[in-house]
C-alpha cells in the first residue's frame, strides 16, 4: 500500500519561516531604519568563583530580559577589562541598539565590526516589514580577552523565543564594544542559504 | 545488487545513507537548537583544554617535531548551544590519548611523534570559515583538517585547492560531495572532481532505516510531521518518499510554526492507527507534539530521532514527556557509545571521562564520530612513517581498503563511482533505542542489533537534487 493522505493541522497563516525565518527577521530587526525599540539588556557581573558582583551595571532604557526582555538579567564571566561588568553593560548595550529597529543605519554600522563594509548587505534587509516583530535578549557575556568577548542572546520573535542560546561575538574597536561581523554573517546567511551574501564569504 | 555507497554524511531524521539538500539539513540544524545546552569559547579555543603534551624523545635522538593538525568548529554560531561541539571534544580526546601514550608511531610510550592541534571557531559564518581555513592552512600549516564540524564551509574549495587532506568531517552542506580531499566521516563514492555535487548535481538518499522498522518490527503505517515552514516541509517531503518508497502507509501532517495544533495531529494519528513517528521540527515541537498525544492516549511503536539526537540530551529533552521518550529510536554508521565492549568505545569513554570530565552529561555520537576522525588521521599520519605530509595522508584515504577506526564505523571508502547508483544498494545500519530502564536506571542509548555490521539491507537509492 503506497498512499500519502495530506492533512493540516492549525492556521495555514506562515508567519514564520521556523529558524531561518528568526534570521531573516533578526537581519530585517536589524537593519530597519523604522519600528520600535527593543529593551536594553543590564548584564548582572557574576565572578567565576561565584561571589557577588562587586557592581551590577544599569543600562540605559527598558530592564532587560533573560528570555524575551522580562527575564533575569545575563550573566557575565570570563576576564581581559579592567572593569568587567561596566564593559558588559557595554556589550549587552550594544547588541541591542545594534538590533534595535529605530537605530539608524549610520550608528549600526559604528556598532559593527568592519561595519562599512556591510553597508549595501545592510540595505539589502533594511525593508523588510518584519523587522518590527524581533528583538534581541542578551543573557551572557563571557570575556575571552580585553577586547573581545562571547555573546549568548535569544532571537524573539512577538516575544516569543526563536533561536535559544544563539552565540555570538563582540569585539572592542575603537573604545566601542561592537557586534562580530561573522555573527552578522552568520546570522545573514541563515536567511540566504546557498546563496552567497557579499562580504561574507 | 551492488554494494554502491552513497555519501552518509548528513544522516538526519532518521534517514541512514542519505543526503538531503542544504537547506533542509539546514533548516532542521536550526530547529534542533533549542535542544542544545550553552557553552562559550573564543575564536581561540581555551588553551587549557587543547594543549597538547610535551613531544616525546625517540630512542635514537632528539623527537621529530609535532605534527600539526587543525579543527574547525562553529563553536559560536546563530544556532548556539553544543550544536557542532562534540567531534571536536571526541577529536580532541582522541589526540590528548595519543600524545599521553607517546604519540604517533610510539612504541612503549617513546620514539612516537606527537601531534599538535590548532582550533578554530569559525562563528557559523562563511567568512569566519575562510579566515580558519588560511589561518590553519598558511599559517599554522596543518598537515590535515580532521574531524570538522561547521555550519559554513565556506573554505573547502581552498582546501581542496591546496591539497590538504580533511578527515572526518561531519558537517552540513555538499562540501564533502564535491571536491577532492575531503573526506566525510562515512565515506563517500561520489566522484568529488570539484566540478559538481553528487554525481553531476544529482544525489542519492537510501532507504535502510524504514526498511529496518518495517522487517523488524512489522510496521506499516508511519506519520511525517512538519511545520508550515519551506525547509521543514522539504525535508518531511523527503521522510515521506523514503518511506513510500518501502510501501508504508504514510500520513504527512502538517503544522503552523507560531500556532501549532498538535492536539489535531495526535487526533489524525489515532483515527489513522499511526506506528512509526517521523519529523521535521525541533524539540519544543516534539516535546508538545508528545503531551498532545498522551493527553490523548496516542502512543507509537517507534518515533524515530536523528543522529545529533544520539545523545545524553534527551534525558532532559523529553524529561515531561516519558512516553515518547520511552518510544526514541536513532540509528547511524556507527557504534552506539555505550557500547563499551568494543574497545574503541571504551577508549573513548575513557578519554572523556579523564580529559573532560564535565561532558559525561553530554556525551553523544557525533563526539564518538570526532574521536573516529581523529583516529583516522593518526591512522593514515602512522602509514606515512617519517615522511608524515599531506599528500601522503591523502593517499592513505584514497586507498581501496574499507576503513572503520579500530570498528567504530561501518566500513567505509572513498573509491569514486563515474557513475550513479542503480538498483539495490547493500547498506547497513546500527540501531538504538532509549531505555528508562538503562545504566541503573538512569536511562540511556540501548543497541537493539547484534551487529551493525551485519544489520543491513538491500535498498533502494532514490535520487535528489540539493
Amino acid at each position: 500500500m503506497d498512499t500519502d493522505r495530506e492533512r493540516t493541522a492549525g492556521p495555514r497563516t506562515l508567519v514564520f519561516r521556523a529558524g531561518t525565518a528568526a534570521a531573516v527577521l533578526l537581519l530585517a530587526a536589524a537593519c530597519s531604519s523604522s519600528g520600535g525599540t527593543n529593551p536594553t539588556p543590564s548584564p548582572t557581573a557574576t565572578t567565576q568563583a561565584g561571589t557577588p558582583p562587586a557592581a551590577s551595571p544599569s543600562a540605559s532604557g527598558s530592564v532587560a530580559a533573560a528570555a524575551c526582555g522580562n527575564g533575569t538579567p545575563p550573566t557575565v564571566s570570563g576576564s581581559g577589562p579592567a572593569d568587567t561588568a561596566g564593559a558588559a553593560a557595554k556589550v549587552a548595550t550594544d547588541y541591542a541598539q545594534f538590533f534595535d529597529p529605530a537605530t539608524s543605519a549610520s550608528t549600526k554600522i559604528g556598532l559593527l565590526q568592519n561595519g562599512t563594509a556591510f553597508a549595501p548587505v545592510m540595505q539589502m534587509f533594511g525593508k523588510d516589514p518584519q523587522a518590527a516583530q524581533t528583538t534581541v535578549s542578551v543573557t551572557a557575556v563571557n570575556f575571552t580577552s580585553a577586547t573581545t568577548a562571547d555573546v549568548t542572546f535569544n532571537v524573539c520573535l512577538s516575544g516569543t523565543v526563536a533561536l535559544p542560546g544563539s552565540k555570538g561575538k563582540s569585539v572592542l574597536d575603537g573604545g566601542v564594544w561592537k557586534v562580530g561581523d561573522a555573527t552578522l554573517c552568520s546570522l545573514l546567511q541563515l536567511k540566504a542559504g546557498a546563496t552567497k551574501i557579499p562580504g561574507c564569504s | 545488487m551492488t554494494r554502491h555507497r552513497t555519501s552518509r554524511t548528513n544522516r538526519v531524521a532518521g534517514i541512514s545513507g542519505v543526503r538531503t539538500a542544504w537547506g533542509i539539513v539546514l533548516a532542521l540544524l536550526v530547529l534542533l537548537a533549542g535542544a542544545t545546552g550553552l557553552t562559550g569559547c573564543g575564536s581561540r579555543l581555551p588553551l587549557k583544554d587543547f594543549e597538547t603534551g610535551p613531544t616525546a624523545a625517540g630512542p635514537g635522538g632528539p623527537a621529530a617535531p609535532p605534527i600539526p593538525v587543525g579543527i574547525v568548529t562553529s563553536v559560536s554560531s546563530p544556532i548556539g548551544g553544543d550544536a557542532f561541539t562534540g567531534p571536536l571534544y571526541g577529536a580532541q580526546a582522541f589526540f590528548r590519548a595519543l600524545n599521553d601514550a607517546g604519540g604517533i608511531g610510539a612504541v612503549g610510550g617513546v620514539g612516537g611523534r606527537q601531534v599538535k592541534v590548532f582550533t578554530c571557531d569559525d562563528s557559523g559564518a562563511g567568512i569566519g570559515n575562510q579566515s580558519c581555513v588560511h589561518q590553519l592552512v598558511d599559517q599554522d600549516h596543518v598537515v590535515a583538517l580532521v574531524s570538522g564540524s561547521v555550519l559554513q564551509y565556506a573554505g573547502a574549495s581552498y582546501v581542496s585547492s591546496k591539497g590538504v587532506p580533511d578527515i572526518g568531517g561531519i558537517t552540513i552542506g555538499t562540501a564533502y560531495d564535491q571536491y577532492p580531499h575531503l573526506y566525510a566521516v562515512y565515506g563517500s563514492n561520489e566522484p568529488r572532481d570539484g566540478k559538481a555535487v553528487g554525481w553531476n548535481g544529482v544525489m542519492y538518499q537510501t532507504t535502510e532505516v524504514y526498511r529496518y522498522f518495517k522487517t523488524k518490527l512489522g510496521l506499516s503505517r508511519a506519520v511525517v510531521v512538519a511545520y508550515n515552514q519551506g525547509d521543514s516541509a522539504r525535508y518531511a517531503a523527503e521522510l515521506a518518499q523514503g518511506l513510500k518508497a518501502e510501501g508504508y502507509d504514510v500520513l504527512s501532517e502538517t503544522v503552523d510554526f507560531a500556532l501549532p495544533d498538535f492536539a489535531a495531529v495526535a487526533a489524525g494519528m489515532k483515527a489513522d492507527h499511526a506506528q512509526l513517528l517521523l519529523d521535521a521540527m525541533d524539540v519544543r515541537g516534539n516535546t508538545a507534539l508528545c503531551q498532545a498525544m498522551a493527553s490523548s492516549g496516542v502512543s507509537v511503536a517507534a518515533k524515530v530521532t536523528n543522529e545529533q539526537n544520539w545523545s545524553e540530551q534527551v534525558r532532559q529533552d523529553y524529561q515531561q514527556v516519558p512516553g515518547c521518550r520511552a518510544a526514541l529510536w536513532t540509528t547511524a554508521g556507527a557504534r552506539n557509545y555505550e557500547d563499551v565492549q568494543y574497545p574503541a568505545v571504551a577508549a573513548f569513554r575513557a578519554a572523556i571521562q579523564k580529559y573532560y570530565p564535565d561532558r559525561q552529561g553530554q556525551l553523544s555520537e557525533w563526539e564518538l564520530l570526532g574521536w573516529a576522525g581523529a583516529q583516522w588521521f593518526s591512522d593514515a599520519a602512522a602509514s606515512c612513517g617519517a615522511n608524515v605530509t599531506r599528500a601522503c595522508v591523502d593517499g592513505f584515504m584514497t586507498r581501496p581498503q574499507p576503513y572503520d577506526a579500530h570498528g567504530v564505523l561501518i566500513p567505509a571508502d572513498f573509491v569514486p563511482h563515474p557513475t550513479p547508483p542503480t538498483g539495490p544498494q547493500h547498506a547497513c545500519l546500527n540501531v538504538a533505542r532509549w531505555e528508562d530502564s538503562a545504566q541503573g536506571g538512569k536511562g540511556g542509548w540501548v543497541t537493539q542489533t547484534p551487529d551493525m555490521n551485519a544489520n543491513c539491507f538491500d535498498v533502494p537509492a532514490l535520487p535528489f537534487r540539493p
